[in-house]
């Protein structure tokens, strides 16, 4: 009886150990690309760093690195923005990164919701500092100068 | 460039693994509570402890932001694997690997806790180095040989390996000659040797030491996490080629001169010359691996008990006849992954001393598991080394917990970007 | 950037660390599929034993469904039993716990214990009803009444016979002496004695046994000679020829006058054959035998010996000698019966088999041999015209001591010198032959060791009572 239930069950207990094995590789694949020695070089330009809103997870882990690369970044749901974000609470577009002189400059499309700057609701243009937070929807993104 | 970024990750809907390894947990407690035909309570109150723990593990880790949740639950289930396979073989042996098991996750926990004091403290080279020569000579006094190594010292009903942890304070040693190379500088007759010359000698006292107590296993192994780390971390080529040379010769000279490496050799090269002696491990461990076929015998139902020392070096062996060549794969692939996370630990930190660390560490567990697998299915001449997490042994398993501990502790630094603070300041001095 | 190259590196371990892994991985797959199989039989490898303890090994029966070998459980004690002793223990040998296993018991062991793909089945059924599992049953081609009378007629002698049907391969009978009782308890007793005799009783001549062939070694010969248009030679036989500084003389010094081929085999003419072999060649002699199946590997259902013949023949002495089956030539009595086969069988030998099928605890047939050509040895016509000459043999020559009344036997004798005959001992006598010659249908070899008569006189009898026996069946 016992040799049956065993028999049977190696079968049952190989595949769960694969899946597993599976799961986590994909997760390692997955975990690849947001912290990775080949990011590195996205972080060394400006950029924004999207954050992880998923519950449970660390409020700093980041999700995503998006460089600001054109003169105009685009951030919005819709297809014409240069980031796109899946997020119902944002307009299709909703906010624009300029590179001026002066810096990068960070202007509210009229969105349906707003865009909050580091808790503060964002009335005009302005010039985005190292670390800024930026607040869209439930997204939140943090601007970084990048460094060496 | 353009990146389409779901908010509600993907990840949510898949199984999470940790309950993967519960299930696991479950069915081999399960299988081995009604493998004598009566049911065993005792075992099902143990599984049930192990998936309590685990659970409880992966949820601390990842509501304290404590770093990669996914080592432990790697462990975890090597872990199980190695339990339940202890206990196949015997109850008694089974549970006071629990209970060490239960030992060991406790330092897993305090350590991770509190290693950064350590780290940040103390880095004192000359420190590190005196513990392991005083647990070397501590060994030679009071050592007590078991198994034709004098590598054991006994206090009370307890005894422990010192190697298991001299090889950890080994790495923290070579993490602080990388990141303070000038503490090791020192004036002979007016004239300044290189610290790297003095590091080498070190080794190489390091090293006898292990030979002389016959731990060729625990030599092999600091030797290539030496090497390693040189390579990695030393400018220099020609040194690394240096060293690899005196001890090749070194080594050379051994087998020569020394009978206990010839009979390892030769019995690895030709197991059936003297199946009835020296092969007789080998062997037996070769034909545990062949019954297996690919999905095993089934718990219990091979006679991994005919191989020697099976709960310890030849526990692979056993795992391979019941779980199947697959059953050892996976646990190799376990590996692979263990290893590969500690890399990636390594490689995002920035402070060179932390950086050695991780590298370090896991280049130990990664060496030794490929040692010993090696050793038990022939590929390599056998050697003394255990299996972490798997081999039954107190000390094999809190050193592999500790390992474990002060990787996670690092993991859960780089997500609390301390690191990137520490060479900021330093940056700033 | 020092970073970065550090960060290289260490990938660069990683790779190598992996790779290690790797090559671990690979050597266990390649372990599993091939590596392992040399070394899992290894009588060190106890868990062999611990299988077997829980499996009832399968029975072994005549073609006719004697019992031959049987596993009796007494008390939870479980013995192999051989109700015939002796009779099969040079063809079944045996299976026992301290001395391992032997010929079929040991060729046969993963049937008999059903752990092949036959035993899955069975066994998978046995866990679910809870029945003890059992091996499979071996049937073999062997007639217990032959065998019986194959070993009652050899006596005390030394030697072997073996009998086949020719036209499917099927072994009738193969007896080997001296013999032993496998049994455990007799096996354990004698044990020193079987392994230390110079007797070597625990030898299975029949199949292991090299000897000389003699004079029946004349009908390869003759299919040489026919091969190469030497049908019509003639030789006027005085009684002795020299070849090449050496004389060969006939048996008995007779002189037969003016022979032909089927008169020189009737009386067994050394002095035509050893004419003949300076017309034959070398060569066309061993090819011929080569075709018979000589210095080729037989894959068999126990081990066999391989028989020779020296490929490179040089003089002429020895090509002489080696026509009339002396000099380098050494053959085992199965290797006889096969080369008779062949001749009855017009020209085709057969691939001799002794387990005809293989069955389930309840007598289901599982698999079943087929008949096999082995050997082209020669074409119909040439195989005809030596069964000719073998009649001759048995009704006017040598092995008159053959005949049966009612029926033509083909057959030939043989009288061999062996290593002891030149210190003074006794030649071998054999006797080669198949009955009835147009459509045979039992071929035997008889081989007895220094025989003080010689092949017609002794070996034949034997010959005649089994054939006689069969044919009657």
């Amino acid at each position: 009886m016992y040799e049956i239930i065993a028999t049977v069950t190696k079968y049952a207990l190989t595949f769960t150990i694969y899946w597993f094995i599976f799961r986590i590789a994909k997760l390692i694949y997955q975990d690849i690309k947001t912290m990775t020695v080949w990011e590195s070089a996205k972080v060394t330009n400006p950029h924004l760093k999207l954050l992880s809103t998923l519950e449970g997870n660390d409020k700093q882990t980041v999700t995503e690195i998006f460089p600001l690369i054109t003169g105009t970044t685009l951030v919005g749901r819709g297809i014409e923005a240069q980031i796109i974000i899946a997020d119902p609470h944002i307009s299709s577009k909703h906010l624009q990164i300029e590179n001026t002189v002066n810096g990068y400059v960070i202007r509210d499309l009229a969105s349906a919701n707003g865009t909050f700057l580091n808790g503060e609701k964002l009335m005009k243009p302005l010039i985005l500092k190292e670390g800024d937070e930026i607040s869209l929807g439930v997204s939140k993104m943090i601007f970084s100068e990048g460094r060496e | 460039m353009d990146k389409f970024v779901d908010a509600n990750s993907k990840n949510n809907k898949a199984i999470s693994p940790v309950h993967l390894v519960a299930l696991v947990d479950i069915g081999l407690f399960a299988l081995l509570s009604i493998r004598t035909g009566v049911f065993e309570p005792f075992i099902m109150i143990l599984g049930g402890t192990k998936i309590v723990l685990t659970y409880t593990m992966y949820l601390i880790l990842k509501k304290l932001k404590m770093g990669d949740p996914y080592i432990a639950l790697i462990v975890a289930l090597l872990a199980s694997l190695g339990l339940t396979m202890q206990l196949r073989l015997s109850t008694e042996v089974g549970t006071k690997q629990f209970i060490w098991f239960l030992l060991g996750m406790g330092i897993f926990f305090v350590t991770t806790f509190i290693y950064h004091y350590f780290h940040k403290r103390i880095r004192a080279i000359w420190l590190f180095y005196g513990l392991m020569l005083s647990l070397f000579i501590l060994t030679l006094i009071v050592g007590v040989r078991i198994n034709g190594a004098k590598n054991w010292i006994i206090i009370g009903p307890f005894s422990f390996q010192p190697s298991e942890f001299i090889k950890i304070l080994f790495v923290y040693f070579m993490a602080s000659f990388v990141s303070n190379p000038e503490k090791l500088e020192v004036e002979l007759k007016g004239q300044k040797i290189t610290s790297k010359w003095i590091l080498m000698g070190l080794v190489f006292v390091l090293l006898g030491f292990f030979v002389l107590q016959r731990e060729f296993g625990t030599a092999l192994l600091v030797f290539m996490v030496y090497i390693s780390t040189l390579y990695v971390f030393e400018k220099a080529v020609l040194f690394s080629v240096i060293n690899i040379s005196v001890a090749g010769a070194a080594a050379f000279m051994a087998i020569q001169v020394l009978p206990h490496l010839q009979t390892r050799v030769t019995t690895w090269l030709h197991p059936f010359a003297d199946i009835a002696g020296k092969g007789y491990q080998i062997t037996q461990s070769l034909f545990a691996i062949g019954s297996g076929s690919f999905f095993g015998t089934g718990v219990g139902l091979g006679y991994p008990q005919f191989i020697p020392n099976v709960e310890t070096d030849f526990i692979f062996s056993a795992i391979c006849e019941e779980m199947g060549i697959f059953g050892g794969i996976a646990v190799i692939i376990l590996f692979m992954l263990l290893v590969y996370r500690g890399m990636k630990i390594c490689l995002l930190l920035r402070d060179p001393y932390t950086k050695v660390v991780a590298f370090g560490l896991t280049t130990t567990a990664g060496f030794q598991t490929f040692l010993i697998i090696g050793g038990v299915t022939r590929v390599v001449p056998l050697t003394g080394v255990t299996l972490p997490f798997v081999s039954y042994g107190g000390s094999s398993l809190v050193s592999s917990f500790l390992i474990l501990g002060l990787l996670q502790a690092l993991s859960g630094s780089i997500l609390r970007e301390e690191s990137f603070n520490d060479e900021k300041n330093h940056n700033k001095q | 950037m020092k970073k970065t190259t550090t960060n290289s590196r260490i990938l660069h371990v990683f790779v190598v660390m992996s790779i290690l892994f790797l090559v671990l991985i690979g050597y266990m797959s390649y372990f599993e599929l091939r590596g392992k199989s040399s070394l899992m039989s290894n009588s060190y490898n106890r868990r062999l034993k611990a299988y077997e303890e829980g499996i009832i090994r399968g029975t072994i029966f005549d073609r006719d469904g004697e019992v031959l070998a049987i596993t009796k459980i007494k008390n939870g004690v479980t013995t192999r039993s051989y109700p015939y002793k002796r009779l099969y223990s040079q063809v079944i040998g045996y299976s026992n716990d301290m001395l391992g296993k032997t010929l079929l018991e040991a060729q046969y062991n993963d049937t008999l214990l059903g752990l092949n793909a036959l035993g899955v089945v069975g066994n998978t059924m046995s866990l679910i009803t809870g029945e003890p599992k059992t091996g499979n049953n071996l049937i073999l081609t062997i007639d217990h009444d032959l065998q019986t009378r194959a070993r009652e007629l050899i006596g005390d002698k030394r030697g072997a016979i073996v009998a086949i049907n020719p036209k499917t391969g099927e072994i009738l009978a193969m007896v080997s002496t001296p013999d032993y009782n496998p049994n455990e308890s007799a096996l354990d007793e004698n044990w020193d004695y079987l392994t230390t005799d110079e007797n070597s009783p625990l030898l299975p001549r029949a199949v292991l046994g090299l000897y000389p062939p003699g004079s029946t070694f004349k009908v390869v010969t003759a299919v040489a000679a026919i091969k190469k248009g030497l049908d019509d030679f003639q030789v006027e036989d005085t009684g002795s020829v020299v070849i090449d500084g050496k004389t060969f003389t006939n048996a008995g010094d007779k002189v037969y006058g003016t022979l032909d081929m089927i008169s020189a085999m009737t009386v067994s003419s050394n002095v035509y054959f050893t004419t003949l072999s300076e017309k034959l060649g070398g060569r066309a002699l061993v090819s011929t035998a080569e075709k018979a199946g000589i210095n080729k590997k037989l894959n068999f259902d126990i081990p066999t010996s391989k028989s020779k013949i020296n490929t490179k023949i040089k003089s002429d002495t020895e090509l002489a000698a080696t026509v009339i089956g002396q000099g380098k030539l050494l053959v085992t009595p199965l290797q006889m019966a096969l080369i008779c086969a062949g001749i009855a069988n017009d020209g085709v030998i057969m691939k001799p088999y002794l387990v005809k099928s293989v069955s389930d605890r309840n007598g289901e047939i599982l698999t079943t041999t087929f008949t096999k050509k082995l050997y082209r040895f020669t074409d119909a016509k040439t195989a005809n015209q030596v069964t000719d000459m073998m009649v001759e043999v048995v009704k006017n020559g040598t092995g008159k001591r053959a005949a049966i009344s009612g029926i033509n036997v083909a057959g030939k004798t043989g009288t061999a010198q062996n290593e002891k005959s030149s210190q003074g001992g006794y030649d071998h006598a054999w006797f080669i032959g198949f009955a009835p010659a147009d459509d045979p249908e039992i071929a035997i070899a008889v081989l007895l060791e220094n025989q003080a008569e010689d092949g017609g006189q002794v070996a034949a009898p034997i010959a005649r009572k089994l054939m006689n026996l069969w044919l009657n069946k």
